[in-house]
């Protein structure tokens, strides 16, 4: 019935997957950051329009100046006041150092030094502030929304097509196929099943850089080469929005890309398909595993041990591990609080599968991986009942020890089981390092956990951060002496269906497309002010440095090692290692409150940076895991919320701008 | 040429500027270049108005203050009655700019249908509309070809058609016979001609004072950004010092001469010239092609000829 073939699929994340949990905080800050940004470009553009002003005059002895609105003038207002509020307690009450637990830039915060409600109302005052500054800066774009036309953005679309049709820009994509017409093995090494994954990495990382480099290329020279070339004189003095160039342009570059990557994508699933793939390989990537995570932490049975997990030096920490041995204490607890419905509905079984790091601390014997011990219970189990339930386990299986989920009686009498007591045990299972194995958990089991549902705080097997409660617990021990098992959050999930690997392999390109969608919209911004080399050069920074967020996240936070640029030249000058503290005299305090006004100024930069390793979903495909779908939904949203901004910028650079200058 | 329809009311005004200024700045709002000072403008309905002057006296900087590329620095530009940066206005306008900026890559059927996109003209009147025009400024045969084949005078006829796309009310010239052969210049000429007489205000500038001589019914001479003149050419051009006299039927003779002095001295005056008035070259260009066209063939042989 099961395949307990090893297979080789997993999944690492070095931070959470982007999910829609805690979207309302994101939002929160969201307004905030934006909202700060929005106060700049509002009062740059107050500030220009007060100097250079343009006049129209209703009568001849009145005159308005057309840069100003009162639907900018008016929520400015609002939001300056917040933000004088916001101000005023951040300089009575708080300081603003960034605590040691903080790891993304967004939780930055003032640090409370008084009430707590002092706290939260410079929250609030920073964003209402933004709020209402986002009204003034974004309200007047609306507006002018309801004078594009359609027919006029599409014209402008459709010539940006043609244009790079025409140019011959189409045959660059062809490159593609120079790749993908011969067979990975040809170009790398390696394990036979691995070769799918080959594949898919390198052209993925081949599609990345074509399509992002013709996507800014285009993008970034399209606006300064219609302006230096004059032809912009004939389109603005049409009856044409300036944003609609923006737009036109925009998306007659996004359509160009999208075909162009429909078109990849085809020959790619196409080229693996009709491929002499290794059967292997096919076995262990071309899948799209859907699967349920459960949140992994780490115990001790010993009174009182606070176990966090063993790290056992190796260079990547990524995983911790539990220690072997009959009598080991110590366990790995995955706590599921969501579980899929269709579970207690199923016919027979749900696969749990798993990958696990074996660290040896003896040779141990040849071809035999670790013993592992599962244990899984609901929570409606009853621990009261321990000897009830092992009385009926004997009685089902005598000493055997497990199951062999192929003999029907079988699987029924510890169906039967499980949904008694709510608990399902899977002994012996012998794990080999970094190797994907399944076993079956009965319908039954989860039939137990569905029935019902505990109220908040009241399952007794806990409740997640965000309060909900347990309803699944996988409890793994090491079984071996001496040897160390280590786990990660991802490496032991629920299967709950195998989905489509073409439609995943397309979910793959989707978040290429997001990419370069991003990397467009930010160069076609940047251009409608600067000239085109410039633009490529400041759009292809802005976007390289957002493979590098993560370690600019770590400056921001203040986690890296030997702290900012001054007290790292502090360091420097006085010879002094990154672990030595510093002395607390006058001079060390100037330069770590001059490391804060860095930080605080790259935190704004920070803001202005696309996280583009959020789309990079290669990895799932790849691995043979689907992509989830609110993943993808939460980063459309993410890649609007980034690129809306800077088409907002776009559209005031535009309507400022003397076309003729 | 028939006579402009006078102004009668305010809706008969199609352009107006007051007190029009243009200051161009440095980066740091410095002063570089008055490119236009306080113009006082009124251009009518139905009528050909030239913009004259040396290069930078103001002309081109009018027009893009007019067609909203370039943002006054003090007074006032409207066009229809609507501000000068409001693009609504340019629903009637028609633009010819002067070098012919349009994409090469199109062809003049796809460079037609591209701007009619732009005033959101539904596809059955963009189709109708282009090929009235290729029609109009002789380019069927070439209407497939992309604009980057094409000559400059053809690009000069395209750019016209993709100015005219819309049935503007008004159309704005800048250098309109740039680049035209003497034919093409000809051309041109009557064009805008008949466009006026279509009852459309065409406002032209131009280097070629002949042009504007010949079709323009009033004209405004710039000189560095100031307006120097404005009024109707043939007043301006009239010169109240002398009298022209011209007959048909006569011989030059002495006595010829003779008489027509004495009767000039009698009314205070004094004979300049006397002689068989000169057609203009452009009439000369006009006929030879003319007549070459009709009858083909060699028709020059040195012997014709003193040299």
């Amino acid at each position: 019935m099961f395949s307990m073939s090893p297979l080789f699929g997993v999944m690492k994340f070095e931070k959470e997957p982007p999910s829609f949990n805690g979207f309302g905080g994101m939002l929160f800050t969201y307004v905030q950051d934006a909202g700060g940004f929005a106060f700049v470009g509002l009062a740059i553009w107050l500030l220009l329009a007060i100097l250079r002003p343009i006049y129209d005059y209703p009568t001849p002895e009145t005159r308005k100046n057309r840069l100003i609105s009162p639907l900018m003038v008016i929520p400015g207002a609002i939001g300056l006041a917040a933000y004088l509020v916001a101000f005023g307690i951040l300089l009575v009450a708080f300081s603003s150092e960034v605590p040691d637990n903080v790891t993304d830039p967004s939780e930055i915060t003032v640090v409370p030094t008084a009430d707590p409600a002092m706290v939260a109302i410079y929250e609030w005052a920073t964003f209402i502030g933004g709020f209402f500054m986002l009204i003034g800066f974004v309200g007047p774009f609306l507006l002018d929304l309801s004078k594009l036309r359609f027919n006029r953005v599409y014209a402008i679309a459709r010539l940006s097509f043609q244009e790079a049709v025409r140019n011959r820009v189409v045959w660059v994509f062809l490159a593609v196929l120079l790749l993908q017409l011969f067979p990975s093995r040809w170009w790398f090494g390696g394990k036979a099943e691995e070769e799918l994954k080959n594949i898919i990495d390198v052209s993925t990382r081949f599609n990345n850089v074509l399509l992002v480099a013709v996507g800014l290329l285009l993008a970034a020279f399209s606006i300064p080469n219609d302006i230096k070339s004059l032809t912009i004189h004939t389109i603005v003095t049409k009856p044409v929005e300036r944003f609609e160039i923006v737009l036109g342009r925009f998306f007659g570059y996004v359509g160009l890309i999208t075909m162009a990557l429909v078109g990849i994508t085809i020959v790619g699933v196409g080229l693996i398909y009709a491929g002499n793939i290794e059967r292997e390989a096919k076995q262990e990537s071309q899948r799209s595993r859907v699967v349920n995570y459960g949140r992994l932490e780490f115990t001790s049975r010993k009174q009182g041990e606070d176990f966090r997990g063993t790290d056992v030096g190796k260079e990547d920490g990524y995983r911790l591990h539990i220690a072997g041995g009959p009598n080991s204490p110590y366990r790995a607890v995955w706590n599921f609080t969501q579980v899929n419905p269709t579970f207690g509905t199923k016919e027979k079984a749900v696969k749990l599968e798993f990958a696990f790091d074996i660290y040896r601390t003896t040779k141990g014997n040849e071809g035999e991986g670790v013993l592992c011990t599962f244990d899984l219970t609901t929570w409606k189990w009853d621990p009261a009942r321990e000897s009830e339930y092992k009385a009926a386990i004997t009685k089902a299986f005598g000493n055997q020890q497990n199951i062999t989920p192929d003999r029907v009686e079988d699987w029924e009498k510890i169906s039967q089981i499980a949904q008694e007591f709510g608990r399902y045990e899977w002994l012996g299972q012998e794990v080999f390092d970094y190797h994907t194995i399944a076993f079956p958990v009965p319908e039954s089991f989860f039939k137990n956990a569905l029935e019902g549902k505990p109220n908040k705080n009241e399952s007794p097997l806990g409740s997640s951060i965000d309060g909900k409660p347990n309803l699944i617990r996988v409890s793994v021990k090491c079984e071996t002496p001496s040897q160390f098992v280590g786990m990660a959050k991802w490496d032991l999930y629920f299967l709950e269906a195998e989905g489509s690997f073409i439609i995943n392999y397309c979910k793959g390109a989707f978040g290429l497309w997001l990419r370069t969608l991003i990397v467009i919209a930010l160069a076609i911004s940047i251009s409608t002010y600067l000239a085109g080399v410039v633009s490529l050069i400041s759009a292809l920074l802005i976007f390289l440095l957002g493979f590098f967020l993560d370690f600019i996240a770590t400056i921001v936070t203040g986690r890296n090692e030997g702290g900012g640029p001054l007290e790292s030249l502090l360091r420097l000058v006085r010879n002094e290692v990154t672990a030595k503290e510093l002395d607390k005299t006058t001079a060390v305090s100037a330069v770590l409150a001059g490391d804060s006004i860095y930080r605080w100024t790259l935190r704004r930069v920070y803001n202005v940076i696309p996280d583009v390793n959020r789309y990079g979903w290669s990895e799932y495909v790849a691995q043979g895991f689907s992509i989830p779908g609110d993943m993808i939904l939460i980063n459309c949203l993410s890649a609007a919320a980034y690129t809306l901004p800077w088409l907002v910028a776009a559209y005031y650079l535009m309507k400022a701008r003397e076309i003729a200058a | 040429m028939a006579e402009p329809t006078p102004a009668k009311t305010k809706n008969d005004i199609v352009v107006e500027t007051r007190n029009l200024t243009k200051i161009y700045r440095d980066f740091w709002g410095r002063k570089k270049a008055v490119a236009l000072n306080a113009l006082d403008l009124t251009i009518k309905r139905g009528e050909i108005f030239g913009l004259l002057g040396p290069n930078g006296s103001g002309k081109t900087t009018t027009i893009k203050l007019l067609l909203g590329l370039l943002f006054p620095t003090s007074g006032e530009a409207k066009v229809f009655d609507r501000p000068a940066a409001d693009v609504r206005k340019n629903e009637k306008i028609g633009y010819l700019p002067e070098e012919s900026y349009l994409y090469r890559f199109l062809n003049a059927e796809e460079t037609l249908d591209f701007y009619g996109r732009l005033f959101d003209m539904p596809g059955e009147v963009r189709r109708e509309r282009s090929e009235k025009l290729i029609k109009l400024v002789g380019l069927e045969h070439a209407k497939k070809r992309t604009l980057r084949e094409y000559s400059k005078g053809m690009r000069q006829r395209i750019g016209l058609a993709q100015a005219l796309i819309n049935d503007p009310e008004l159309v704005i010239l800048d250098e309109p016979t740039s680049g035209l052969d003497p034919l093409g210049t000809i051309w041109m000429k009557e064009l805008i001609v008949k466009l006026r007489d279509e009852g459309k205000t065409v406002l032209m500038c131009s280097h070629r004072l002949d042009d504007v001589q010949d079709v323009c019914d009033r004209i405004a001479i710039l000189f560095n950004g100031d307006l120097q003149e404005l009024g109707e050419v043939n007043r301006l051009v009239e010169d109240a010092r002398r009298v022209e006299l011209k007959a048909t039927n006569l011989q030059l003779t002495e006595a010829l001469k003779a008489d027509l002095k004495a009767v000039i001295e009698k009314h205070g005056g004094s004979l300049e010239t006397f002689g068989h008035p000169t057609t203009t070259l452009e009439d000369l260009f006009k006929r030879v092609v003319e007549e070459s066209k009709a009858r083909p063939g060699r028709r020059y042989l040195p012997s014709n000829t003193n040299n």
